[in-house]
């Protein structure tokens, strides 16, 4: 019989946030570089997305926004490691700084722009809707930050069904799952997927589902633990997620 | 700034809403008597099977605490139900649960891997004396409460959960 904790030994997948973030303090630079790189490449693409969505940004400081986010507030003021000690979840505190960034700048670049102190004062009506579209932004933020947290556990699902040979897996998930839902696919058949994946049956192909999903639950509570202090708290955080939604 | 096309990003939030649901109904995918089957399979599994495999100093630690002062701890049930555990192996029960919660290859249940990391934490807190989890008491208590209420949990594991729900109180009463 396999024990739980000789299948955990298997177990190869990503380093965890506080590993990286620990590893930002490595006296070898080429080590450092890596887990900023690591770090970023898991959150960026949260933020890119948000900016590309900005109704108030010009579009050609998009890009230098960001560098400027991961240069001052990443780098220079080390927010990320702020954040290991901060009470709270990393979400609300990434998403916060990035959110107060963001605002900061745009104030900076209106101020910079208006001739009389303070600016011209909007009509209430307009004022409102400005205040609309930000908390409208915000809750896209939140929900494009799940949509991030989804895909690093299906990326973390792919890697393991390839690692494990079970490629069989991950070739159901995508075609009755991922893509129906995701791209608007018609899920395959079962008929279809006895044959494709020479299965004995349609309820073997069931069941083979019923593992993938599994898996990929797995995958979600492991990325999702990574985002609060500790795993006990990773229900309580997707069940948050899931009101942003 | 460029993103592969089908990017979850972009997916209709009710979309992601409805895989989300589907890693939840994960939670379906076991019956009441199947959680009920791998707990009782879990508490009467020998230690030194799962905490073995925690490596090679490990196991020798576990056999020698578990036949020390010749308690003879067999099992999961023996450690938790015995009047004295040896705390050491109490924290590395726990140890092991934990793993099991944040293993995505873990084979038990994530449901059953959080009552068995309560449970120590109770079996520590009320024969011991000692705590050996940095959970505050209100979250200590809210993971034995959330046990408690799992209607496939065996009544050994109950007992043990009700003494450190009390030996919490107490303390909280006191202070």
């Amino acid at each position: 019989m396999t024990t739980a904790l000789q299948e955990d030994n298997r177990d190869h997948s990503q380093p965890t946030r506080w590993s990286l973030v620990a590893r930002l303090h490595d006296a070898d630079e080429t080590a450092r570089l890596a887990a900023l790189e690591s770090l970023l490449q898991r959150y960026l693409p949260v933020l890119e997305w948000y900016l590309m969505r900005h109704p108030g940004l010009d579009p050609h400081r998009r890009e230098d926004m960001v560098q400027g986010f991961v240069a001052a507030k990443i780098i220079e003021q080390g927010i990320l490691e702020r954040a290991n000690q901060a009470r709270g979840r990393f979400r609300t505190f990434l998403l916060n700084a990035f959110q107060n960034y963001v605002r900061d700048e745009l104030r900076r670049a209106g101020a910079a722009r208006r001739t009389p102190p303070g600016g011209p004062l909007l009509p209430f009506e307009e004022a409102g809707a400005v205040a609309t579209d930000e908390s409208r932004m915000d809750q896209k933020l939140h929900q494009a930050w799940i949509s991030q947290i989804v895909q690093l556990a299906i990326t973390g699902m792919e890697a393991e069904c390839a690692a494990s040979h079970r490629d069989d897996v991950w070739s159901i998930f995508r075609s009755r799952l991922l893509a129906p839902l995701l791209e608007g696919a018609t899920p395959e058949p079962y008929g279809a997927l006895v044959k494709r994946l020479k299965l004995d049956s349609p309820s073997q192909a069931a069941n083979l589902l019923i593992t993938a999903k599994r898996m990929f639950a797995r995958h979600l509570n492991v990325v999702v633990s990574d985002t609060v202090e500790d795993s006990t708290q990773a229900e309580a955080e997707l069940r948050e997620l899931k009101k942003c939604l | 700034m460029s993103h592969p096309p089908h990017s979850i990003l972009d997916a209709a939030p009710t979309r992601v809403r409805e895989l989300l649901d589907c890693a939840a109904a994960e939670t379906l995918l076991w019956s009441t008597d199947d959680l009920r089957d791998v707990f009782d399979h879990q508490w009467a599994t020998p230690l030194a099977m799962d905490l073995g495999g925690l490596g090679q100093a490990m196991a020798e630690q576990v056999e020698t605490l578990a036949v020390s002062k010749q308690l003879l701890l067999r099992s999961f049930g023996d450690l938790l139900e015995h009047e004295r555990p040896p705390l050491a192996l109490l924290q590395l029960s726990k140890e092991f649960a934990k793993r099991c919660l944040h293993s995505p290859h873990s084979t038990i249940p994530h449901d059953v891997a959080r009552v068995l990391y309560f449970t120590t934490i109770a079996a520590a807190l009320s024969r011991c004396g000692q705590r050996i989890s940095s959970l505050s008491d209100a979250r200590i208590l809210e993971g034995i409460a959330w046990s408690l209420d799992c209607d496939w949990l065996a009544e050994k594991a109950r007992t043990v959960l009700r003494s450190g729900q009390q030996t919490l109180t107490d303390r909280g009463r006191q202070s």
